[in-house]
């Protein structure tokens, strides 16, 4: 089985992280742009003063090249023409290296090729001067003009050079701007950044917490659940145990200490100690039973006998079973109950149940022997008296044969009252086999018996159908035998009785139940044997049904006083009521309530 | 192992005096209804050897006619109510007298001086008979034997029958078959069961 | 034949039981010669020895010491010598399934001990009467079963 806990959602910690990440990353990145483009801009201003100071050194060195010109023309000194040279050379450098700075440029360059071809002019009108001027002739007037072109050369050189500055200068504000522009954007864009960043790591935290709230709750739950485990574990005897198929450790739990009778400080317990505590007798099959639960997968139940530490022995039975989560670890969990107490105390009840069943074999024996064993004699005594009725009677005194008649009664009773007893301890027997019971052939059974009592006082008996009932078919025709009977017994002098016998099928709430009395069924047959009798007053209804009790003469009404309570044990054995209802001089009622169903338990 | 016979007394009866006498090489003729007319001279040594071996099968020579009458009428009323087709539907008193040719008046002061019981007793006892035959033969109901033996009800017939022998007609047939071994007893704890020997080391 | 006297054995501890059989089945109207045993030893000693005439009924008590009712039935219908002998159990109240259990055993009648003498002869009367119809009319001794 797997382990018993979700995996947690990770979800909106986990957005809110990757949110997080990832605005770092922004951040870094807008970071990294603006870096570079401010490196960018400063780069472009070192750029454009490289290249306006080498506009500037171009200018100068035509200058340069100038004064070397004029000085040559004026002094005619040939160092000034090596001069001149130098210049040129410094002038090809100079548009070398602008052609280097400005190569990206197109508009730049575009200016700076006119500017070559400008200086190159100026330059070759130079050389062209300085050549004129070697011959010695300076014609002034060609000069002049030369000079003129030069100096217009010069001035649209210059003035290039200039459009060529104030581009760069252009560019250079251009990028200025740009730079503005974003630097006054990066605080915007920061501050929206780094609020954004404080909500998501607010959020993040108060989750945070939440959950840390909520953990601390849901643990301090666990640490009281546990606690209260604990207890509830050494309250019922209880422990447990958990082995872990991977690391092959045992966890016992607290109560096991207790169970093994040991200190926790005393020593640590493995599975190797528990199972040696295990009774030697039990131990093979304590393993056996592990063992299988462990490699088929299933769970256990298993009792045996632990030897604790202190000396006693104690029975415990086991249950527990595999458990498996999702990354293949196997655990074996296992709960021991301590049921030494119950065993004992059902061995206590065993025995206890044993004797009182003795004892009550004893008693129903006393009353059958007692009851049997008085027949004989009893049985001899009115033997004799029938003898000598026969033959010495009538040569008796009248005080004599009075006497004997009242002998005679009386031995007449004690065989009633045998024949009773007996009777009522047949009704006592345990063992009783229940079968299905057609009351209606009982009632005939039962009307056959008392057919001679029946025809001698025309009685009539009248009764619906009845129904089938698991029952113990003697008993009941006992039962049967003995209300019809007493119904004969006490009927009016004057009137035939008449008997009229009804069933029907009522609720158990209905039923009149002693209390604390557990009913057999939902539903009872109530069945009624109502007759014409000479009745009794109803404040005896209860008492009616006592051993022995009796509420006529003897010789009026014969009768053991059993009669009725054997009805009584009769319908208690077959898990019924009985009870009684009457009005002197008109009639009286017996009321007996049967189960409709009895439980599978009673059932043959 | 058991086996179970259903028998024909006269032919069973005949048989043995048939053979006796011819043991003792006299000639006969049976003339039925208990009658033999031995034509040859009979010793008395024969005479006695004949009732000795007779005897011995509970036949016993009787010299007078009374108890053949007797045994008459206890063959017819046998015969009647053995019969497939059930009782005869006329007065059975009638029946009996036409058949044995005697007044039943007669009949009964016969039968009671000879026997124990009276004719009427011999019926009730030879119905209650085929009864227990036809419930152990077990293929009719209890409705259809009452019928056949002319009884007005199963009641009926269960109250002769309890009369009779003392048991229900199930308690008997549960007996004989549980005498026979074919259902096993119900062993029932009670009380009664360990008291026998009680008693009787008691009354000692 | 009814004028033939009926061996009847009789086996029964009680001395007052054996006087009231005997009184009783004096003076009923078949004749009989009646032996009476003390128990169950002497029953079967009765029964096994050859020189006694057959009994043609034995009642049977069934609490006697030495040897009880049920132990000589039994051993009577073991044994093939007279295993067809008519068995009357003469004893106290039992209840009904005890004595189904007797019959059951193979017993033929079970009587149970009137207490009143007129009944006692009526009794014994009744199944010397049955007893002798079921020999001497060919019934089925298997079906002879009485309880009164």
């Amino acid at each position: 089985m797997k382990l018993p806990f979700k995996r947690i959602k990770i979800e909106l910690i986990t957005y809110l992280f990757t949110g997080a990440i990832f605005i770092l990353i922004v951040l870094y990145g807008v970071t990294y742009k603006q870096i570079k483009s401010g490196l960018h801009t400063s780069d472009m201003i070192m750029h454009g003063s490289s290249v306006e100071l080498e506009l500037e050194r171009l200018i100068s060195h035509l200058r340069y090249a100038e004064t070397a010109q004029r000085g040559f023309l004026i002094t005619g000194d040939s160092a000034f023409l090596i001069h001149f040279q130098k210049s040129w050379l410094l002038i090809r450098g100079s548009f070398n290296t602008l052609n280097k700075l400005l190569k990206n440029d197109i508009v730049q360059l575009r200016y700076l090729d006119v500017l070559e071809l400008t200086v190159e002019d100026r330059y070759r009108l130079l050389q062209e001067n300085m050549k004129q001027a070697k011959g010695q002739v300076i014609v002034s007037r060609d000069l002049a003009q030369k000079l003129e072109v030069g100096a217009k050369l010069m001035e649209s050189s210059m003035k290039t050079m200039e459009s060529m500055l104030r581009f760069q200068d252009f560019r250079l504000k251009e990028l200025q701007d740009k730079h503005i522009k974003s630097i006054i954007n990066t605080p915007i864009i920061y501050l929206i950044i780094v609020l954004i960043s404080l909500f998501i790591f607010i959020a993040l935290l108060l989750r945070i917490n939440s959950d840390r709230r909520k953990l601390k709750k849901i643990n301090e739950e666990i640490i009281l659940t546990n606690h209260s485990y604990s207890q509830a574990e050494s309250l019922a005897g209880l422990s447990n145990w958990r082995f872990n198929s991977q690391t092959r450790i045992t966890t016992f739990s607290d109560n096991f200490y207790s169970l093994l009778g040991i200190r926790p400080e005393e020593r640590e317990i493995t599975m190797k100690y528990f199972l040696l505590r295990i009774h030697k007798d039990d131990r093979m099959e304590a393993i056996k039973v592990l063992r299988r639960a462990f490699n088929h997968c299933e769970s256990f139940s298993y009792s045996y006998r632990l030897n604790s530490a202190d000396g006693k022995i104690k029975y415990v039975k086991s249950i527990g079973k595999l458990i498996a989560d999702d990354t293949e670890q196997r655990y074996l969990i296992g709960v021991n109950m301590d049921v030494t107490e119950l065993v004992i105390n059902a061995r206590k009840l065993e025995t206890k149940n044993k004797k009182l069943e003795l004892f009550n074999a004893d008693l129903a024996s006393f009353n059958y022997v007692a009851s049997h064993d008085l027949q004989a004699p009893l049985r001899k005594i009115q033997m004799f008296i029938s003898r000598i009725r026969e033959t010495d009677l009538s040569t008796m005194s009248t005080e004599g044969k009075e006497y004997f008649e009242r002998i005679h009664a009386s031995a007449g009773h004690m065989q009633v009252l045998i024949n009773d007893l007996l009777m009522f301890s047949r009704t006592n027997a345990t063992n009783k086999r229940f079968e299905l019971t057609n009351l209606n052939h009982i009632l005939d059974n039962a009307s056959d018996e008392l057919n001679d009592l029946i025809e001698e006082k025309e009685a009539v008996i009248k009764a619906v159908s009845l129904p089938k009932i698991y029952a113990i078919p003697y008993q009941i025709q006992q039962l049967f035998i003995n209300l019809i009977l007493n119904s004969l017994k006490f009927a009016k002098e004057n009137e035939k009785p008449v008997i009229n016998i009804s069933c029907a099928v009522i609720d158990s709430n209905k039923v009149p139940v002693p209390s604390g009395d557990e009913l057999e069924s939902d539903r009872f047959y109530k069945i009624v044997f109502s007759d014409n009798g000479i009745g009794f007053d109803n404040k005896y209804s209860h008492r009616i049904f006592h051993l022995l009790f009796r509420l006529h003469e003897k010789r009026i009404y014969p009768g053991s006083g059993i009669g009725l309570a054997i009805c009584k044990k009769i319908v208690e054995n077959h898990f019924g009521y009985i009870e009684a209802n009457s009005q002197p001089g008109i009639g009286t009622d017996i009321i007996i309530y049967l189960p409709v169903n009895l439980s599978k338990v009673r059932k043959p | 192992m058991k086996i179970y016979v259903k028998y024909d007394i006269h032919q069973a009866v005949n048989v043995i005096i048939k053979e006796k006498l011819t043991e003792l090489g006299l000639e006969f003729e049976l003339g039925g209804l208990g009658e033999i007319e031995i034509h040859s001279e009979v010793s008395e040594e024969q005479m006695q050897l004949l009732t000795q071996g007779l005897s011995k099968y509970g036949i016993d020579i009787v010299d007078n006619l009374k108890s053949t009458l007797v045994q008459k009428t206890k063959d017819v009323i046998r015969e009647m109510i053995y019969k497939e087709e059930g009782l005869p539907t006329s007065k059975i008193s009638s029946y009996i007298a036409e058949k044995v040719n005697r007044s039943y008046g007669y009949l009964h002061n016969l039968f009671a001086e000879n026997t124990y019981t009276s004719i009427g007793n011999y019926i009730i006892m030879q119905k209650i008979e085929r009864a227990k035959q036809l419930i152990m033969e077990g293929d009719l109901t209890l409705t259809e034997i009452s019928y056949k033996l002319s009884y007005s009800s199963v009641a009926h017939l269960s109250y002769q029958f309890k009369k009779t022998t003392g048991l229900t007609p199930s308690a008997f047939q549960r007996i004989i078959k549980r005498r026979r071994g074919e259902i096993e007893s119900v062993p029932e704890k009670e009380i009664t069961s360990n008291l026998t020997s009680t008693t009787a080391i008691n009354k000692n | 034949m009814a004028n033939k006297p009926l061996n009847i054995v009789l086996a029964e501890d009680d001395e007052d039981d054996r006087f009231f059989f005997k009184e009783a089945i004096d003076k009923v109207k078949v004749k009989t010669i009646l032996t009476m045993v003390n128990d169950g030893v002497e029953l079967m000693d009765y029964l096994n020895n050859q020189e006694n005439p057959r009994p043609h009924v034995v009642f049977l008590d069934l609490n006697m010491p030495r040897k009880g009712g049920i132990e000589c039935l039994e051993e009577i219908r073991a044994n093939k010598q007279y295993n067809d002998l008519t068995v009357a159990i003469y004893s106290t109240s039992a209840s009904d399934n005890d004595i189904e259990e007797t019959f059951v055993k193979g017993a033929n009648i079970y009587i149970r001990k009137p207490n009143d003498f007129k009944i006692l002869q009526k009794v014994i009367s009744e199944v010397l009467a049955i007893n002798w119809q079921y020999h001497t009319s060919g019934l089925n001794k298997d079906h002879f079963v009485l309880s009164i």
